[in-house]
């Protein structure tokens, strides 16, 4: 009967002990993998706003042709000079619409980037918690184990129109860093299955996060983990 | 006197192998502890590199000291977008604990 019993303590403890250590991999596990993807997916925002700034200087370029040349209509209406006054209207209307062109450029970079973002949000919170279910298998016969894995923010690209009008400069709001911050948390919940209960009443809660945030230095990206 | 042996023959064999098993046990639960909290420290530590903090790799001993380990060795052998620490703890049971840990990540943009 005493060795039934210390055999059964010992059972009990190497049990417990082959749980702690699932319970600092799945945790080891969720962190590397969360630190990469995250990192992984900041990096391809970042790349989106680099093409938008990138425009820029067509953007500025294009507003300035637009004033100028409507300083040079005015000129001309003012001196009746009715040849010029049509070729610079003419002009007005394709700088215009060129600018236009550029707008739309401008706001499907922003908005296929908004939407990459939610759907990678959406998919990576996903693969974590498969790869969370896979560690778990062994130990669903003695143990109900929950995972939930979720971004506690929305990310958004973090981006705003410098001037108001058709295809402005843009710039990175002044909460770049929190508004973009691409973060993860993993919770795990676990407590001991009816039949385990006899023999060990077990319950407890781990969480841990990992995040990735947007750095911009002068001209210089980099990304703080 | 035959039974009276035999009996102290096995309670004695008994008592060897429970007492073995509970130490062996207890190292492993021990061993496990020290894995559990050197890998956590370890992954902080990490981290700190990769964030090209100073002093990380002291920090990582102070924080060793501070949960009872003792002759703590540790190296770093880091590079640009690679973190990888070295360490030999031994903690206050006399249980020396060798990992080596890396984490690889580029964190910047081109």
């Amino acid at each position: 009967m005493q060795s039934i019993l210390l055999i059964g303590l010992f059972a009990t403890l190497l049990f417990c002990f082959g749980f702690l250590s699932f319970v600092a991999q799945s945790k080891m596990q969720f962190r590397t993998n969360c630190l990469k993807k995250s990192v992984e997916l900041q990096r391809q925002i970042i790349k989106s706003e680099k093409v938008l700034f990138a425009l820029n200087p067509l953007s500025t370029a294009l507003q300035t042709r637009y004033d100028s040349t409507q300083a040079e209509l005015v000129t001309a209406s003012a001196a009746n000079n009715y040849p010029a006054v049509i070729k610079l209207e003419a002009d007005l209307i394709k700088i215009r619409l060129d600018q236009l062109k550029l707008d739309t450029l401008q706001k499907s970079i922003i908005n296929s980037s908004q939407i990459m973002v939610t759907t990678s949000l959406l998919q990576l919170t996903n693969n974590f918690h498969l790869d969370s279910q896979r560690l778990n298998k062994l130990w669903t016969g003695f143990l109900d184990i929950f995972f939930v894995i979720y971004f506690p923010n929305k990310t958004i690209i973090a981006v705003r129109a410098a001037s108001s009008g058709v295809a402005p400069n843009y710039e990175l709001t002044s909460q770049y860093k929190s508004s973009q911050k691409v973060a993860f948390v993993w919770q795990m919940k676990y407590w001991t299955r009816n039949e385990t209960q006899k023999l060990l009443s077990s319950e407890n809660q781990f969480e841990l996060s990992c995040q990735a945030l947007p750095n911009k230095n002068g001209d210089q990206w980099s990304i703080e983990i | 006197m035959n039974r009276k042996g035999q009996a102290f023959i096995e309670a004695t064999l008994l008592l060897a192998i429970v007492t073995v098993s509970s130490l062996f046990l207890v190292r492993l639960g021990l061993q496990l502890q020290n894995e559990i909290v050197l890998d956590d420290l370890m992954e902080e530590a990490l981290i700190c590199k990769l964030q090209k903090k100073v002093a990380c790799l002291s920090d990582f001993k102070k924080n060793l000291h501070a949960v009872n380990f003792k002759m703590v060795q540790a190296s770093d052998e880091s590079s640009t977008d690679l973190a990888r620490i070295y360490v030999k703890a031994t903690s206050g049971f006399n249980i020396t604990t060798i990992l080596q840990s890396e984490l690889k990540l580029d964190l910047s943009v081109n």
